[in-house]
């Protein structure tokens, strides 16, 4: 697999508004008495693979629907390459390209006749010129649909209309792709094959990726920056690597004789700071105490077998993000 | 290439491509030729069986247009294959008028095709004649207009009835522009297109400006004529006559394009 995450960490906060694509301030949806969207503010960066992450119903595909104009915000605003993007406002939104919901072709075209009829659509002349036959042909083969491009899209599976969907989101040459839930109804195969190919594409061409999922892994396999949404609030957003690092750190302990690693904890900790699991102990302190308290077991003549320290994972980020999260 | 042209060309491909309109254009011609041929008319008659031919092609052809501008947007809304078009830089009120071009281009080539037919099945069915005026008994024919007179007479009243058959889609689709609800705008839209033609029928009252009167009102003109009754000729040949057939669907059609990307333009795409 390719290891070109981007973005791992900024490397200059200060800058952090000079290369900005797509942002959106104090975003809100409601309908009716329901609110959708609340307040958020998110920040794209040119080059990012940004994951959104939430779970079902958090308000991602609201977002991303309002950014591209298919909704009309209750409030807040959007900007898209420094154009201010309002609702109807087409010209506004050149430069994106989408996969949002699920799939959406039209089921009496082939593959083919959707990519060179729906291409065109607001494309600029000079985005059209570069997207000549061999360009769709190698778009169909990035995507996996070469051989069945002649093929009427009724007749495709789920996967292989997910794939087209990625397709006409990329044609014919956007500056940032939004791309809603891709991996949904892929075989594994196929879902590697996409996050290649995004990785592939932000690595090359240096495009700008928003991906929405409820797959964490998928994201923190994929994602340089993230943004965590939970009933309708961006509760957390900034670099993945960033956002892990203020994750809760612990050391797992596998010593013996067990009372006197618990006296030893007991002493250098709080009791609410350890704990047992299995036959061990998870004790929640920082990396950097692992030579201390090493130092402190042996001292007491603990027989110490290993202390690993447990980094958080992005599931363990998300959850401790939207549990608290109203 | 500019977004318009490129909507134009998507909806003409769809248009070729789905089998609501291949089913349209086959029922259509099927009345056609149904309609002339047991149109009861006798050797030389041709003009009436051409007259009831068209006047079913124009009520076909009302309501199952209609039916067409009612799926143009709801349907794809449905299917959700509107977002592909949405989410693409395209202006909103383009996307109306291309459904609002390629609808309307159908109808009335749908509308020539079929009269075409008609006219070819009529002439090797029938053929032509001079049209004999008769008496007030009905007995003594006298003559009337000449064949090459009628033949002009014809093709002016046949293409008069055009312009106003582009105007049930249209309608439709104003109907189209505000629900994801296919079966629903389809119901509507045939609600309010064949309402005029029922109520036509039902009551015997004509309104002059109704699109269905501008429509039909040349081709019963032409019926009567065919069938010898002595009609005001120079009412259906007066310049007026024309410009009325023209500028009143010409108006419809403003109106219901301006209509529908007024409703289009606040529409939010929900599936």
């Amino acid at each position: 697999m390719l290891d070109t995450r981007p973005n791992l960490a900024d490397p200059d906060p200060d800058m952090s508004n000079a290369n900005v694509v797509l942002s959106t301030l104090g975003l809100t949806k409601q309908f009716g008495a329901l609110t959708a969207v609340s307040d958020a503010s998110l920040t794209v960066r040119d080059g990012d693979i940004y994951g959104l992450l939430g779970l079902n119903g958090a308000g991602k595909t609201t977002t991303l629907r309002m950014v591209l104009g298919l909704l009309r915000p209750t409030g807040g605003t959007i900007e898209v390459l420094g154009r201010a993007a309002t609702f109807g406002s087409p010209r506004a939104r050149r430069g994106l390209g989408a996969f949002i919901e699920g799939p959406a072709a039209f089921g009496q075209l082939t593959a083919r006749e959707n990519l060179k009829l729906l291409a065109p659509l607001g494309a600029s002349a000079e985005a059209m010129g570069t997207f000549g036959r061999e360009a769709m042909d190698h778009l169909l083969e990035e995507v996996g649909l070469a051989e069945v491009a002649q093929r009427r899209v009724r007749t495709f599976s789920l996967g292989m209309r997910q794939r087209l969907g990625i397709a006409l989101a990329l044609a014919p040459s956007p500056q940032i792709v939004i791309l809603d839930e891709p991996t949904n109804g892929l075989d594994p195969r196929g879902i590697r094959d996409i996050r290649e190919l995004i990785l592939r594409l932000n690595a090359e061409r240096g495009l700008t990726f928003v991906v929405s999922s409820h797959l964490l892994h998928e994201i923190e396999n994929l994602c340089g920056r993230v943004g965590i949404m939970h009933a309708g609030r961006l509760v957390d957003e900034g670099p993945l690597e960033d956002l892990m690092r203020e994750g809760v750190q612990t050391l797992r302990v596998e010593a013996t004789p067990r009372d006197r690693v618990a006296a030893v904890l007991n002493e250098l900790y709080p009791a609410d700071a350890w704990r047992e699991v299995g036959s061990g102990v998870e004790v929640t302190v920082g990396l950097d105490a692992a030579p201390a308290l090493c130092d402190a077991l042996v001292g007491a003549g603990v027989r110490v077998s290993a202390i690993v320290p447990h980094r958080p994972s992005l599931e363990d980020l998300f959850i401790a993000r939207t549990e608290g999260a109203p | 290439m500019s977004g318009l042209f490129a909507l134009i060309r998507l909806d003409a491909a769809l248009l070729m491509r789905r089998r609501l309109p291949r089913w349209i254009a086959g029922t259509t011609v099927f009345a056609a030729v149904v309609a002339t041929l047991f149109s009861g008319v006798g050797d030389g008659e041709g003009y009436q069986a051409v007259a009831a031919a068209a006047r079913l092609i124009a009520a076909t052809l009302v309501g199952l247009t209609s039916v067409l501008g009612a799926v143009a947007i709801s349907g794809d809304a449905a299917s959700g294959a509107l977002r592909a078009v949405m989410v693409r830089p395209v202006g909103r009120p383009a996307v109306v008028l291309a459904h609002a071009i390629t609808c309307a281009a159908f109808s009335v080539a749908l509308y020539c095709v079929c009269v075409s037919i008609a006219w070819i099945t009529a002439r090797y069915a029938f053929g032509f004649s001079d049209v004999m005026y008769r008496s007030s008994l009905g007995v003594f024919p006298i003559q009337g207009l000449e064949e090459e007179a009628m033949n002009t007479l014809q093709l002016r009243l046949l293409l008069l009835a055009l312009p106003a058959l582009a105007i049930p889609p249209l309608i439709a689709l104003c109907i189209s522009a505000v629900t994801d609800d296919a079966a629903t705008a389809v119901v509507l839209a045939l609600m309010v297109t064949l309402g005029p033609l029922l109520f036509g029928l039902i009551t015997d009252e004509t309104i002059a400006w109704l699109f269905t009167e501008r429509a039909l009102h040349p081709l019963n003109s032409l019926a009567e004529l065919a069938k010898g009754v002595q009609l005001h000729q120079d009412v259906v040949s007066d310049a007026a006559y024309t410009w009325q057939s023209v500028w009143q669907p010409g108006c419809w059609a403003l109106a219901c394009v301006a209509v529908s990307c007024t409703l289009f333009r606040s529409r939010e795409v929900l599936a």
